[in-house]
């Protein structure tokens, strides 16, 4: 056995003291919903992923249309809907709430859009998570729908979800409601997970729907600045990885001129690269925001916004928007990458023998170099066996680069599988030693196993960059046209 | 060291409103937090209770986070920090740190680091649990730091807000302790 480091040691008595490994999710989402009124802010809403993931897969993908994919032109954005294509917006009188047996459901917020309408409904007084380990299939999952005078819209879709201890809150797309019609009825025929007569059935709540005030629609401004792709960057040592990312452009597509600075929506487009795909720029490190003076512009990712573009998925894109700090330098903004975060399919192989009897707690020095192709090397310096809750089996591959490759995705062909991870080290999106793990149902496959290399997660060096120049520092003659080109009327 | 990219993105989300960030920061960190303060406490309980206030506290003060930090140094720090105020809090310990008889399970680690027996080991890990119980939890506190979390005597200087002297001090003090308890249940034994 291998000397083991004095963390190592401690983090097993740790492990071997304690009865249970909990998940300590809901218990601290419940307490923050708690001092939600006073601690969240009002846009504090959410993206629960276990929540939504649940509701996604088992429901199946009831879907509305994708609304992004069919328009072309956006003429404003309305914070809370996201971007929107003509008409008049519409948003709920004021909130409604009916409790029925300490049970409270509450239509907190409606945008009603030409296009679409979204919903956000919050429940109260309902311990719905006690019910998630207790067999989904036998409780409710039925989505609520909207009763209009002549019909009803059924079809739904999550948006986004929260969930705490004692209720969640969920934001559901919906189709149009015809401009004609202000009142609709909200139908919802039960409680999330609830079983036939568990809880009240068949909740209805009348809303009333009220013109939006003009300011609460932002304009959109249009950016036809072509895309700009500066020559790639041969990355460090003897790489050849600008093969793959020459392909590779950053446009900017358009903006939204908010109160206190710039809605700013970007792709990177890689449809002519080799690359797997690409992540959405977050390195402070590697993308910058200038302005005219050259000096960095704070901003921030702005994920309702890049949650609703990426709602559609279009091959080979990364779409994302940024939310700048105020510009106080008149002049052109530039958006500058300089490294992209991508994945790249491999098909390295190599065998490692665990030998007839593998214990637990056991692990071997493999010091092994593998060529993964496009000039990137891994060393896979050591693998551990351990079990997670004595069902499952793990190997845990200790591996590090000297070429930038920050993760590796493992895979044995020929045994059956019960899933994959990574990360650890420095963690998986970070230059430095990482992990990749591959789990068995116990016992571990007896004899040599071969280990396959599936993709890389790598760092690519190169520059991009795409400016724009806001409006008001433009000549009047081009504002007016940036703008009647953004209201889409030319 | 930079940050984790995967934090940073969870951090980012979180900043913009979307507790989804907090959610994976949660299921990132939990485990190490939780066996971080379980080493502090050696109360299973509090250890969830403490790791909860540090995740909570973190989300109120997210807004204020450098997160050009890494963010895993700085939470398990947190958790050390919350830990010691937690049980300060509830007085579960009355004597103070002059009163101890201070020594080291940094014998038993290093005993446990190049063991090849399992049985041997499954002991010395028992050994290792019985005289960190026996610490004060501010000793505690320091073993987990250095030796758990690989914390640099600098670093736990300005974690625990004590000058590098008494870090330097507290180290010895646990080491001599647990070197004492090694070896008087070796005698007994």
């Amino acid at each position: 056995m291998n000397r083991k480091s004095y963390s190592q040691i401690l983090d097993h008595v740790a492990r071997d003291q304690m009865a249970a490994n909990p998940d300590l999710a809901p218990r601290i989402l419940a307490r923050i919903q708690k001092g939600k009124s006073t601690t969240m802010q009002p846009r504090m809403k959410v993206f629960a992923v276990v929540f939504l993931l649940l509701l996604v897969l088992v429901t199946g993908l009831v879907s509305v249309p994708s609304v992004r994919a069919a328009i072309e032109r956006w003429i404003g954005y309305v914070p809370g809907i996201g971007l929107i294509s003509e008409g008049q917006i519409r948003l709920l009188a004021e909130p409604v709430s009916v409790t029925r047996d300490g049970i409270t459901l509450t239509v907190e917020e409606v945008w009603a859009a030409s296009d679409r309408t979204l919903i956000q409904v919050s429940v109260e007084g309902w311990p719905w998570r006690k019910l998630v380990s207790d067999s989904p299939k036998n409780g409710c999952l039925d989505s609520a729908s909207l009763r209009l005078p002549d019909r009803e819209l059924t079809h739904t879709q999550p948006q986004s979800a929260l969930g705490w201890a004692t209720g969640y809150e969920l934001k559901s797309l919906y189709p149009a409601i015809p401009s004609t019609v202000d009142e609709v009825t909200f139908v919802m025929p039960c409680l999330i997970l609830a079983k036939p007569g568990e809880a009240p059935e068949n909740w209805e709540l009348s809303l009333r729907l009220v013109p939006a005030a003009p300011e609460a629609v932002f304009p959109v401004i249009e950016i036809s600045t072509p895309v700009v792709a500066t020559p790639t960057l041969l990355p460090p040592a003897q790489t050849n990885t600008s093969l793959v990312t020459d392909g590779a452009s950053l446009a900017l597509d358009r903006a939204v001129q908010m109160d206190d600075g710039y809605l700013i929506y970007a792709t990177i487009h890689y449809e002519n690269s080799g690359l797997g795909s690409i992540d959405i720029p977050l390195d402070p490190a590697t993308f910058h925001l200038l302005d005219a003076s050259g000096q960095e512009v704070a901003y921030e990712l702005d994920w309702e916004a890049t949650n609703e573009i990426q709602a559609t998925f279009v091959p080979d894109q990364t779409a994302f928007a940024i939310k700048t700090a105020p510009i106080q330098i008149p002049g052109p903004l530039t958006l500058v990458l300089d490294s992209l975060f991508a994945s790249l399919a491999t098909d390295a192989s190599f065998t490692f023998d665990p030998g007839p009897d593998p214990q637990p707690g056991e692990d071997w020095d493999l010091g092994l170099d593998l060529d993964v192709g496009n000039g990137h090397t891994l060393r896979v310096a050591r693998v551990s066996y351990d079990l997670t809750d004595g069902v499952q089996a793990y190997l845990r591959f200790d591996m590090e680069s000297e070429t930038g490759v920050m993760y590796a995705t493992l895979f044995d062909k020929a045994h059956p599988l019960t899933g994959m991870a990574g990360g650890g080290g420095g963690g998986s999106f970070s230059i430095g030693p990482f992990t990749s793990d591959l789990y068995y149902n116990e016992p571990l496959p007896k004899g040599p196993l071969t280990v396959t290399v599936t993709s890389i997660s790598a760092q690519f060096p190169g520059h991009w960059e795409a400016a724009w120049t806001p409006p008001q520092t433009q000549t009047l003659s081009t504002l007016s046209t940036t703008i009647r080109n953004g209201l889409g009327d030319n | 060291m930079k940050p984790d990219m995967e934090d940073l993105h969870a951090i980012r989300r979180l900043k913009n409103g979307d507790i989804g960030g907090l959610e994976c920061l949660i299921a990132r960190h939990q485990g190490k937090a939780l066996r971080t303060a379980f080493l502090i406490t050696h109360d299973e309980p509090t250890a969830e209770d403490v790791v909860q206030d540090t995740f909570v506290r973190f989300y109120q003060r997210v807004r204020n986070f450098d997160d050009t930090r890494p963010f895993e140094p700085y939470f398990m720090r947190s958790v050390v920090n919350v830990a010691l105020n937690t049980i300060e809090r509830e007085k579960r310990n009355g004597h103070s740190l002059e009163d101890e008889d201070i020594s080291g399970v940094e014998a038993l680690l290093e005993q446990a680091a190049s063991v090849e027996e399992q049985v041997e080991f499954n002991t010395l890990k028992w050994q290792i649990s019985e005289a960190l119980a026996k610490l004060h939890p501010r000793q505690r506190a320091v073993i987990v730091q250095r030796y758990y979390l690989e914390m640099s005597e600098q670093e736990m200087s300005a974690a625990l807000d004590s000058p590098p002297g008494t870090v330097k001090w507290l180290l010895n003090a646990a080491r001599t302790r647990l070197r004492s308890l090694l070896g008087s249940e070796r005698t007994a034994e």
